[in-house]
């Protein structure tokens, strides 16, 4: 006997999706109910559960206890190859995009911050944490590392609301950021994140850790970003000839010649 | 080490960036507990939460009187090559084997008619494989191939074949690839399958790949659990300096 005895929860999830789309179901409408759905498209309930439970595990429908089955809002898709301002990209695309600063101050490279921007350990960055919002959606804890000899004076700016760092950077000192590179990682939102994007403790989310290169090749920027992943995806066009080179073995490109 | 973020998650990040810039390497053993306690001047408790955090995410290993083992080497896929899945794991040292749990035609029906463009009664080769690394399960792959477009792609082993060689005998070749990347949760069927516990975060790729024609040819979905990949992603700004 085959060991896979999934498809008729495969093809049950063709069905739930058909319908939601020839219903015009829109984000945050419920769907009939677990009843109603067993008998409309001629399926068992025990199957039909397990659909819904890999539906659900992908975000593509939510339940809420005591009152059904909801479908999800689509996931703000990430331009992973034009995707350098976190602002002034997703504006780009048309979204109201805002950051609420969490901390900010002047601190002590740590040995991350130090490899990534090649500088001694103990070297002043300022440490930029920020709460990112697009369509007033929290969907990730960002904070930044920038060399504060770099940007002298950045504290007085204030990155609450609608101002793009990157966008600072390049206008008041002239250091434009041209390239980044970020790795990516699952990990589970800790109480406190989950509080700041008012999501559940223990919540699926990537784990970008991002370097951010200025027009000379120089590391700029170093930041970790929990984003949480029902809510953001990562979409890239791969081509068979990719124009920039891959990325060394190790996890510290060295971009000075 | 900045003061906002509490004990235990400082001590993850360290950690965790030790495994990732490959400082820690796949089957180094990590310092016992007591030794880093005593190292950051932090409690064995809090030592212990970091650690289980890491373990929740893949990137240890706790044997009881063994210790604490590196379980995750540098594994990085990029986002922006196109490359099947087995070449790209196998250039990573990584031996791959398959099992076909399904394979066969069927209608397009909705799905693959709205994904193809095509009429639904179209025929649609499906092909749902379990793949293993170095003898691991570490990923399920459904692929859906047009038959028009590939008239043979049914006929093949997939344990064996690769779809890409299929296509190499069909004279198509997918020269790009658009991707999405999510990270979901598994449940059974699949979880047990892949030797995870049910509710899993595993990282989703879903891929649309074209010919040379522009063509659809395939549409591939692949949920991999393998706590070894990094995905790699790379940006680069090619327009003017704005005003």
């Amino acid at each position: 006997m085959s060991k896979y005895t999934q498809l008729t929860s495969e093809s049950i999830r063709e069905d739930i999706e058909e319908y939601i789309d020839t219903h015009g179901i829109i984000p945050h409408e419920a769907l009939p109910s677990e009843r109603e759905l067993a008998e409309l498209l001629q399926v068992n309930r025990v199957s039909l559960r397990r659909a819904i439970a890999q539906m659900a595990g992908e975000n593509r429908i939510y339940t809420v206890r005591g009152h059904g089955t909801f479908l999800s809002p689509p996931k703000f898709l990430e331009q992973t190859t034009t995707h350098i301002s976190f602002t002034d990209s997703w504006r780009n695309e048309g979204h109201r995009v805002r950051s609420e600063v969490l901390r900010f101050a002047e601190e002590e490279a740590n040995l991350k911050v130090s490899q990534t921007l090649s500088v001694p350990l103990g070297s002043p960055v300022f440490e930029l944490r920020r709460l990112r919002l697009i369509d007033e959606t929290p969907v990730a804890v960002e904070t930044s590392y920038l060399l504060a000899s770099l940007c002298p004076g950045l504290t007085s700016f204030h990155f609450g609301g609608e101002l793009s760092l990157y966008a600072t950077l390049s206008q008041r000192y002239g250091i434009r950021i041209t390239r980044q590179q970020q790795r990516l990682r699952t990990t589970r939102l800790t109480e406190e994140e989950a509080r700041l994007m008012g999501s559940e403790p223990g919540g699926s989310a990537f784990y970008m850790v991002a370097a951010g290169y200025g027009d000379d090749g120089v590391p700029v920027e170093h930041s970790v970003a929990i984003t949480r992943a029902d809510r953001y995806a990562i979409v890239s066009e791969a081509n068979l000839a990719p124009k920039i080179p891959p990325p060394e073995p190790c996890d510290r490109p060295n971009e000075r010649q | 080490m900045h003061s906002i973020q509490p004990i235990y998650l400082q001590l993850a990040d360290t950690l965790r960036d030790k495994i990732y810039n490959g400082e820690y390497l796949f089957g180094d053993t990590l310092p016992p507990e007591r030794v880093m306690a005593e190292k950051y001047g932090i409690s064995h408790l809090t030592v212990r939460k970091a650690l289980a955090l890491l373990q929740e995410e893949g990137l240890i290993l706790r044997l009881q009187g063994k210790g604490t083992f590196v379980n995750a080497p540098n594994v990085s896929m990029d986002m922006r090559e196109v490359s099947g899945f087995t070449s790209f794991m196998q250039n990573h040292g990584v031996s791959v084997t398959n099992e076909v749990l399904h394979s066969g035609v069927r209608p397009a029906r909705y799905k693959y008619a709205k994904i193809f463009q095509i009429s639904e009664d179209d025929p649609v080769f499906e092909c749902i494989r379990l793949r293993y690394g170095d003898g691991a399960p570490m990923a399920i792959e459904y692929n859906a191939v047009p038959v028009r477009s590939i008239p043979d792609v049914a006929q093949y082993d997939y344990t064996v074949y690769s779809l890409y060689s299929v296509y190499a005998n069909n004279n198509a070749r997918i020269v790009s690839e658009r991707q999405v990347l999510e990270v979901v949760r598994i449940f059974n069927p699949q979880a047990k399958l892949l030797c995870v516990e049910e509710g899993s975060d595993v990282f989703l790729l879903t891929s649309f790949s074209k010919d040379e024609n522009d063509r659809l040819i395939e549409y591939t979905r692949i949920y991999n659990s393998d706590k070894r990949i990094t995905f790699f992603a790379a940006a680069a700004d090619t327009r003017q300096v704005c005003s």
